[in-house]
């Protein structure tokens, strides 16, 4: 039973404005997005003439014929999918094991490993000697080279660490004393405790693997291995990115995307990454085995 | 003679502790290996820096040219003024948006309607997700001085029309308040995770004890994330140095320059029209080495007041 | 035990390959089919010219039939393959392999990202994986590769008296020149323009008439206009906008002060920043702007706007008056912006007007493009023999067969030619997805298409907008009109080191400039032109001054 609740079924003034709050909230953050739904499924004149506010004016959907018409897109939604999805795996596993390991304060080296790792969060050799590894490596134009080189974020790590140490000492120890190895607390007791961080962390994952474009740009010369945002990002952020004021040399014969382009481009490459974490949310959820402790 | 026969029996133990925990670096070869290759095999590129790059003969073949490439840049005007303003934008944004990330957690987490719950967990996260070029045009629409929505609505309360955009102060506002909007509820998600984790029998023991729901949030919820929040900040105080380009890119104009001109869109400037890898690289570096030294003493000063730091 | 060992060797050979393969950017690509005596590797100093019968390269299409040499050339990719097509594999890639097979030569493209071209190519550059051709709208890169050593001097291959004979001609001289450096070496080639015109002067048409004005030709006369477009507003509105400057090239001439001298006018020229140092007349204009503004003739926080804002305003009928890309009003390319005006107001037009008179001397100057384009350059890690074969290319695409069919298509498929010999497209929508949508790409060696005059130009290009093609052959027109300032193409050393820095301030001064008080005009100008000095502005007007003096002192 929900037992922080209790005592709060009735309407008292802080649920009213709770609840009240937590909508304008919801308005607030939903219009934008209304907006760049509105604008892909309006008709020109109107996204021109800057009619369209949250809703669509001369619905068409022409913009998304263009987009989800090209079979490029798709190949490009395919290798993204692909790559979230082993590269999340990938990084969760290899997070785990470090954050595990880095948690338990009787390992020696502790400090020494989490300080090797922590440095490079601020150091960095830069892109052309990175570039230049996987180049060694034989990862060039390879899928290899959109998920292995950044498998391990810093910051997740610390996160994934700080919530394995915070998890109660007895438990693991309970089951050491049982004759537990390293492994088996591990993935018996510590893994089952922890759904709530693992979800976190991977959401953190999947969303930073879906949105890299700059990866795709450096190492991956085959269009076919293009990734969705790096074929998006062109569409979208062609002239904003053109700061200079100096003439562009291009001139005339190059098209401009019209605006309902552009913005159908921010919800075909937002929407597949939205969908999870409502799906996540089901593991926002008491760890399966606290309740059962006691002291 | 003691000394000699402890230090012997000490390094003994640690042998042996390290045997204990073999498992453990078994789990930790393939992180280090990783890091090893894609992290410092590469760091050489550090030296840039302090080099006159020539991109065929390569890092090596360049020649050296000491701290040449920093003082040229410590000399620029721009550089400081960028740095100042990074620190502004970073530290403004910081107040405004650590606590009320927080503090919307502990609301959503006080829902008691399932679905909403779920609805709006669902819904405050989707800005973050909304491109900047989106955002940028958005505000540039709601908060222009001629016929921006905000405006107009502060107009029929008879209030004068505010330069959101055109004033820096102002400007400033802005940034923060587009910022906010952007990442308070992506940022609630972690500490929602954190939430989750509470002890339900904590809250049993307090209610029955007679504690009102304002005191169970003091002494029961606020400590239990208290970890969490320690090392959240810590963090985000250790990227003070460190901004992202397109927020003020895209949200800056030319007329508040003088606070919206940051490092990223310095380095940016340099980096992509003038190829100055050297000078790029070397202002990388020094943010940095502010950035760990901030670091360094956030955990200090936070071990010191008792908490676990993150080294 | 033994994984740990595995890695420690595999760690430790990853820091020799490292070391070793840092120092030597130089990826060789082995030809398995080597052509017979040639030598591989040639001095690249100083180009020597052949003056015996047969050059040393070939590079005229057709002179030479090559041993299956395979290049690779860098394609831009702005993710706009048709159906049916890829950007690497479509009838028009197949077309140019096949004419490119008769001589020996496969081609091979590398299509790269075309927004992130300039990020992308230094990569590709500093890692050796360039293609044998790669290309760059950023001339100062292309240069900066070539004094680094890494970049062909082509003065070999082209030079000579019968090599790339029809890329000399389609280029012609000025063009190619374009690509030399200060001691004359070819270290690029650059595509040219089918046409120089840059900008127009925009203005509405029906308010004019409705208020019975005549086209102003002096910034005061256009100053009355604008005032009365805005504050007796035919349609009533109370919104109007008096002019928006998207970018100010013509409005700026008819203030300069340098413009009738040629050698001032190019020292003036290369960044806003100059010319407002250097040109006197310049704070002028600025003061010019600066009463527009105060005057409540200019949108309040016009710096905030993008240009999909701009393009809303004018599409809304909004704005009185406005200076923007050449032929911007009907260019379908940006949107059509007079065919949708009309839709929403009837009976609306925007026309272009000619330059305004220059205060100073009263002549008519335009604002004109370089005459060349984007700039094609071969890294070293290409053979000789392959930048021999890169050149015949290149001469290849200035031909008929070549740049010809790549833009305009095929004759009874995508265009028909009319009485006057010019190209007249068919069907556009049919030819924007055959064709269209990679011609730009393709076709390295001209900008915005394969014509040999500017007439033939204008014309083909009025076709291309059905039911506005008077408005097309006008705007070319009135872009092109009195004395042409043409932009130039030179950097001088100091700039990359100082340009961002200089930038900065003048993006801040210029809009303090424009919406300061009246009164406080001419300080702030005066604080704008000491903040350029603070960045050292003066060490390039001197550089610039010196390299124009010498290379105009015997016109």
């Amino acid at each position: 039973m929900n037992v922080k609740h209790i005592g709060k079924r009735n309407i008292t003034v802080g649920s009213v404005i709770l609840y009240f709050t937590l909508t304008i909230l919801i308005f607030i953050c939903l219009y934008p997005f209304l907006n760049v739904l509105a604008y892909s499924l309006s008709g020109y004149n109107a996204v021109l003439s800057g009619r369209v506010t949250f809703y669509p004016i001369d619905f068409n959907l022409s913009a998304y014929k263009q987009i989800l018409g090209r079979t490029q897109i798709w190949i490009a939604m395919r290798t993204t999918v692909f790559v979230t999805l082993i590269g999340t795996a990938t990084s969760l596993v290899l997070t785990i094991f470090a954050a595990y390991a880095l948690s338990r304060n009787y390992l020696p080296g502790r400090s020494f490993f989490t300080g090797l790792i922590l440095f490079t969060m601020y150091f960095s050799g830069g892109i052309i000697p990175t570039f230049l590894v996987v180049k060694g490596l034989g990862l060039f134009d390879t899928l290899g080279a959109l998920f292995i080189p950044q498998a391990i974020n810093v910051f997740n790590f610390i996160v994934m660490r700080t919530f394995f140490r915070e998890l109660p000492k007895s438990l693991e120890e309970a089951a050491k004393i049982d004759g537990a190895s390293e492994f088996q607390v591990l993935f018996k007791v510590v893994l089952p405790l922890s759904l709530p961080i693992i979800a976190t962390i991977s959401l953190f994952y999947a969303v930073g693997y879906w949105n890299s474009y700059f990866d795709a740009l450096l190492y991956i010369q085959d269009p076919d291995k293009y990734t969705l945002q790096l074929r998006l990002r062109n569409l979208l952020f062609g002239e904003e990115l053109n700061t200079s004021g100096r003439p562009n040399l291009e001139g005339i014969g190059t098209e401009v995307m019209s605006q309902s382009l552009k913005m159908a481009t921010v919800a075909v490459s937002t929407i597949p990454i939205i969908v999870v974490y409502p799906w996540l949310q089901k593991y926002f959820v008491k760890g399966v085995m606290i309740g059962s402790i006691k002291g | 003679m003691v000394k000699a026969e402890k230090s012997r029996k000490k390094f003994a133990q640690t042998l042996r502790n390290i045997w204990n925990c073999r498992m453990l670096y078994l789990l930790l070869l393939p992180v280090i290996a990783y890091y090893i290759i894609f992290k410092y095999l590469p760091m050489y590129g550090v030296t840039i820096a302090f080099k006159n790059y020539n991109i065929f003969k390569g890092v090596f073949g360049s020649p050296w040219c000491g701290f040449d490439v920093f003082e040229k840049i410590f000399a620029s005007e721009n550089f400081w003024r960028s740095i100042k303003n990074t620190l502004v934008l970073n530290f403004a944004t910081l107040i405004a948006y650590f606590p009320l990330t927080i503090i919307l957690s502990l609301m959503l987490n006080e829902v008691s309607h399932v679905a909403f719950k779920k609805l709006a967990q669902s819904i405050l996260y989707l800005p973050h997700f909304v491109s900047w070029v989106v955002v940028a045009g958005i505000a540039t629409n709601l908060f222009s001085q001629q016929g921006g929505t905000i405006n107009w609505i502060l107009k029929s309360f008879g209030v004068e029309p505010i330069p959101f955009l055109s004033d820096n102060g102002w400007w400033i506002f802005t940034y923060v308040v587009c910022n906010v909007w952007k990442e308070v509820g992506w940022g609630t998600i972690i500490y929602l995770a954190a939430l989750s984790g509470v002890d339900e029998t904590l809250y049993e023991a307090a209610y029955l004890d007679g504690a009102t729901k304002f005191q169970r949030l003091i002494y029961i919820t606020l400590p239990s994330i208290k970890s969490v929040v320690v090392v959240m900040l810590i963090l985000q105080l250790s990227r003070m140095m460190t901004i992202g380009l397109d927020a003020p890119l895209l949200l800056g104009n030319n007329k508040v320059m003088s606070v919206s001109q940051v490092i990223s869109t310095y380095v940016y400037r340099l980096g992509i029209e003038n190829a100055k890898f050297s000078e790029a690289t070397a202002i990388g570096l020094f943010q940095s080495v502010v950035n760990i030294i901030i670091l360094l003493a956030a955990d200090k000063f936070t071990k010191m007041i008792g908490e676990e730091g993150i080294i | 035990m033994k994984k740990r060992l595995f890695i420690c060797i595999l760690a430790l050979f990853l820091i020799v390959l490292g070391i070793s393969g840092c120092g030597d950017a130089k990826v060789q690509t082995k030809d398995t089919n080597v052509q017979q005596g040639s030598s591989d590797t040639k001095s690249t100093d100083g180009g020597t010219q052949q003056s015996t019968a047969s050059s040393k390269y070939q590079t005229t299409y057709g002179s030479k039939k090559f041993n299956n040499v395979k290049i690779t050339v860098e394609l831009f990719d702005r993710s706009n393959a048709p159906e049916g097509s890829t950007i690497t594999d479509n009838k028009w890639v197949k077309y140019v392999n096949e004419h490119m097979n008769k001589v020996g030569i496969t081609v091979e493209f590398i299509p790269v990202p075309r927004w992130d071209e300039v990020t992308k190519m230094q990569a590709m550059m500093a890692s050796g994986t360039a293609p044998d051709i790669t290309l760059t709208y950023t001339y100062a890169h292309a240069e900066s590769y070539f004094n680094q050593g890494g970049t062909w001097d082509l003065t070999e291959f082209v030079d000579g008296p019968d090599q790339a004979l029809n890329m000399k001609q389609y280029l012609g001289k000025d063009v190619l020149d374009i690509g030399r450096n200060a001691n004359k070496q070819l270290y690029g080639i650059v595509a040219r323009r089918a046409t120089t015109a840059k900008s127009n002067l925009f203005i509405r048409k029906d308010w004019m008439d409705k208020l019975g004005l005549s086209i102003p030709q002096t910034p005061d006369e256009l100053y009355d206009v604008i005032y009365k477009m805005v504050y007796n507003n035919p349609d009533g509105r109370k919104d109007a906008i008096g002019i928006i400057t998207w970018n100010a090239w013509n409005m700026k001439m008819a203030f300069s002060q340098v413009v009738s001298d040629k050698t001032k006018a190019a020292i003036a020229n290369g960044d806003d920043a100059f010319a407002d140092y250097y040109d006197p007349g310049m704070r002028e204009y600025y003061r010019f702007m600066n009463k527009l503004y105060n005057a409540g003739l200019m949108n309040k926080e016009y710096y905030t706007m993008s240009e999909d804002n701009f393009k809303t305003y004018i599409a809304t009928g909004a704005v009185a008056f406005f200076e923007y890309a050449v032929n911007g009003s009907v260019d379908v390319l940006r949107g059509s912006l007079l065919k949708t005006l009309q839709e929403n107001v009837p009976g609306a037009d925007i026309i272009s007007i000619q330059p305004l008179k220059n205060v100073n001397d009263g002549k008519q100057y335009s604002a004109g493009y370089a005459l060349g384009g984007l700039i094609n350059f071969c890294p070293k890690t290409a053979s000789a023999e392959k930048v021999e074969a890169c050149m015949t290319y290149l001469d290849w695409l200035c031909t008929k067969d070549g740049g010809f069919a790549i833009y305009h298509g095929f004759e009874g498929e995508h265009f028909n030619y009319d009485q006057n010999g010019v190209p007249v497209v068919i069907n556009a929508e049919y030819n924007s997805k055959d064709k269209d949508w990679i011609r730009t790409d393709l076709f390295l060696t001209g900008n915005q298409g394969y014509f040999a005059t500017v007439d033939d130009f204008n014309a083909c290009t009025a076709k291309e907008a059905p039911g506005y093609e008077q408005h097309v052959i006008d705007n070319y027109r009135n872009a092109l009109t009195g004395i042409i300032v043409n932009d130039t193409t030179y950097t001088s050393p100091s700039t990359p080191d100082l340009i961002t820095d200089i930038t900065l301030v003048r993006d801040e001064y210029t809009v303090q400039c424009i919406t300061c008080p009246e009164a406080d005009f001419d300080a702030t100008f005066d604080k704008y032109m000491k903040e350029l000095e603070k960045v050292g502005i003066k060490t390039i007007i001197e550089e610039r001054s010196k390299y124009f003096s010498e290379l105009y002192k015997n016109n």
